[in-house]
């Protein structure tokens, strides 16, 4: 199975395959082996070269989050069929929350048609509100989010669809 | 033998009503039911579900989540109580905790207040009376002096203010009679340039606290914070559980605290533990309280307030003590004799806090809000977590970001490093950013596990902290890939025992390493 993942700003694909307790990954050209293991209690028991180790794994939309001994690495999955869309290479003209706040109000539906500037949300954030509009004219794509909803950094609200 | 029982005016508490929400209602609420006493939660609308409100035999909702429309709104509390036959109100900290008239109001709607009486939580809130009453009973206080007061501009007589900044001698501090969290406050270092200051932090203290009253204080470089746990009943028995220092704050926030503290030795705990009794007996305390000092470098200690109430880095003080002062409060609340004399009270090994906060260090300690996706706590032994969220909640922005405690007891310093370490290794939040990242720092850092610790220790030693050097994403790719694989295949990687005798790449690989275990 091959999965691209986003890490800061450099696109890694990735190739698993699995027999058993083991796994193959070829990480950009590299093959490692990993012994990896559910732990039956939301975990994974990963052995390392300092001896084993238990991480967790948590998905939020797009973004994969990984805590390994105490910090949080945060991954997002690329659609690997559509690797070469422009549109997910720059985050495309889809709304994420720039900071934690709560959204106030949805302004449109899915499948509306929109313009650019257009407002379709309102957020709360740091006790101010901001409406954000749409980068491009098309048409809503899927709403993440609904009213009084609290979101958190990066997280997606509203995507577009553009015409061609 | 413990202490002398004189007044048998016993009040037997059965349900008490937690005017608080989060993890110290939740630890207020576990130790009414080891009592056997009935528990009320109030929650506000966001927090129906909110553990606290979950645990409580009963919860009511009382208003929005606005502190100001729930957990602020004293004629709600009361009503709640009444509605639900609660016979005591145990605050917690923060809210209403350290207001005078919430207190006075439960005792005129007959329940019981357990915490101080209404005027000494006055009197100790007002911080110059405070400071006065302290003087007089022999506790020492930061040299000191109160200014003229402020016209209507916010601008005070210029002779005045030099004639009393010249008394109490340079480096000073200008703070807020009437005030706290850091506003109105000023350092000063020549006179030259304390008249403005005065004024502007009179201007400030106005708009913040409506009263622009400023007075002038020694100004103690690089202090310790070390404050002590008191103790008093209505017997007129008055004990101290040692100390706690709390020196690791940012912002006057305590981030993490210990006990004991490695500045102390016999001696000078001894003095600073009778000077803390001697506060408490000046005011008639009753119940749990803090004693809070600031500690020079030259082992001079200064009396700095009183809070009346229970802190939040208490455990700290139980796992050395051996003591529950929840449950020491309610028996003193209902009149009966304090649980121990002083000599019954006896410190053993060491402890640690650690706050965790939803807020994102690397990002100016922005709060981060939203769903725990993931909550995994430490435990083992002497690990204690005081929590108040679980897997599932939401950490909304209406309140305090401290989601969690983690308390570690060992029997040593170093050990208890060492387990806090490993114990926050283990505490895996996600779906909202946390500091855990910046307390493993802390912990690690060279000056701290020396004991060399003051109040300006975060910004001297961690300042424009990012934490995201030399982050090595390998191991968390992997096993981002793996997790996702399993479940777009339907799960079914089996449980249980990894291993075996295969080598692992991670010897081999030099990039490819677990981050910061080299």
């Amino acid at each position: 199975m091959q999965l691209d993942f986003k890490v800061g700003d450099e696109v890694c694909r990735v190739d698993v395959t699995r027999d058993g307790d083991d796994w193959v990954l070829n990480l950009d050209g590299r093959e490692v082996p990993l012994q990896a293991v559910r732990d039956g209690a939301g975990g994974w028991l990963v052995d390392t070269h300092q001896g084993r180790r238990r991480l967790f794994v948590a998905r939020r939309g797009e973004d994969r989050l990984v805590f390994c001994e105490g910090r949080v690495h945060v991954l997002r999955l690329q659609d690997s069929d559509h690797s070469d869309d422009q549109v997910e290479e720059t985050g495309g003209p889809n709304l994420t929350a720039d900071m934690p706040g709560k959204v106030v109000q949805v302004l449109v539906a899915e499948g509306d048609a929109v313009t650019a500037g257009q407002a379709v949300l309102v957020m709360e954030s740091m006790k101010m509100e901001t409406e954000l509009t749409a980068a491009v004219d098309g048409r809503v794509g899927r709403i993440h989010v609904t009213d009084g909803q609290l979101v958190g950094q990066g997280e997606a609200l509203v995507d577009f669809v553009t015409e061609d | 033998m413990s202490a002398i029982e004189k007044s048998p005016s016993l009040n037997p508490i059965a349900r008490v009503l937690v005017a608080n929400r989060g993890e110290i209602a939740v630890r207020v609420i576990r130790a009414c039911r080891e009592k056997g006493l009935g528990t009320v939660a109030v929650c506000s609308e966001v927090d129906r579900n909110a553990l606290h409100a979950q645990l409580a035999d009963v919860a009511v909702t009382i208003g929005p989540a606005e502190p100001g429309e729930s957990y602020l709104r004293i004629d709600r509390i009361l009503e709640a109580a009444k509605a639900t036959d609660a016979d005591a109100v145990h605050p917690g900290y923060g809210f209403l905790a350290e207001n005078a008239d919430f207190a006075r109001q439960c005792g005129t709607a007959g329940l019981t207040f357990i915490g101080p009486s209404p005027s000494v939580i006055e009197q100790m809130g007002e911080k110059t009376a405070a400071r006065d009453i302290m003087e007089r009973a022999g506790v020492p206080v930061v040299p000191g002096g109160l200014l003229p007061e402020p016209d209507a501009e916010g601008n005070l007589p210029a002779e005045g203010v030099l004639a009393a900044a010249e008394a109490v001698g340079y480096p000073l501090m200008v703070k807020a009679a009437f005030g706290g969290g850091g506003k109105g406050m000023r350092l000063v270092t020549s006179a030259a340039d304390v008249v403005k200051a005065c004024g502007a932090a009179a201007r400030e203290a106005l708009g913040a606290f409506g009263n622009g009253r400023v007075y002038l204080e020694r100004f103690i470089e690089r202090p310790r914070h070390v404050e002590f746990q008191i103790f008093g009943d209505s017997h007129g028995n008055f004990v101290h559980l040692f100390e706690r220092e709390c020196s690791i704050q940012r912002r006057h926030q305590k981030i993490i605290e210990e006990s004991p503290s490695p500045a102390l030795g016999d001696t000078l705990r001894e003095r600073m533990g009778d000077a803390a009794v001697a506060a408490a007996r000046a005011v008639g305390y009753e119940g749990a309280g803090t004693v809070e000092f600031l500690l020079g470098q030259n082992g001079e200690f200064y009396f700095l307030e009183m809070n009346t109430r229970l802190q939040v880095e208490h455990p700290v003080t139980e796992l050395v003590t051996g003591t529950d002062l929840v449950h020491a409060q309610i028996q003193v609340a209902e009149g009966r004799a304090l649980p121990w004399t002083q000599t019954e009270v006896v410190g053993r090994g060491h402890a640690i806090e650690c706050r965790l906060y939803a807020e994102d260090p690397a990002k100016g300690f922005m709060p981060s809000l939203g769903e725990i996706l993931l909550l995994n706590e430490p435990a083992g032994p002497g690990i204690r977590v005081d929590s108040g969220v679980r897997q599932g909640d939401a950490v909304s922005m209406f309140y305090d970001p401290m989601i969690a405690k983690l308390s570690v007891h060992a029997g040593s310093r170093r050990q208890a490093i060492d387990r806090a370490i490993a114990a926050l290794k283990q505490y895996a939040v996600l779906g909202v950013t946390t500091n855990v990242p910046y307390l493993l720092d802390i912990l690690h850092h060279e000056a701290f596990v020396a004991g060399n610790l003051h109040t300006g220790f975060l910004d001297e030693e961690l300042p424009d902290w990012s934490g995201d050097e030399a982050l090595d994403d390998d191991l968390a790719l992997a096993l981002a890939a793996v997790d996702e694989f399993e479940r777009l295949s339907g799960g079914g990687a089996t449980t249980g025992s990894a291993g075996g005798t295969q080598a692992t790449p991670w010897s081999t690989l030099g990039r490819f390493r677990l981050n910061g275990l080299d």
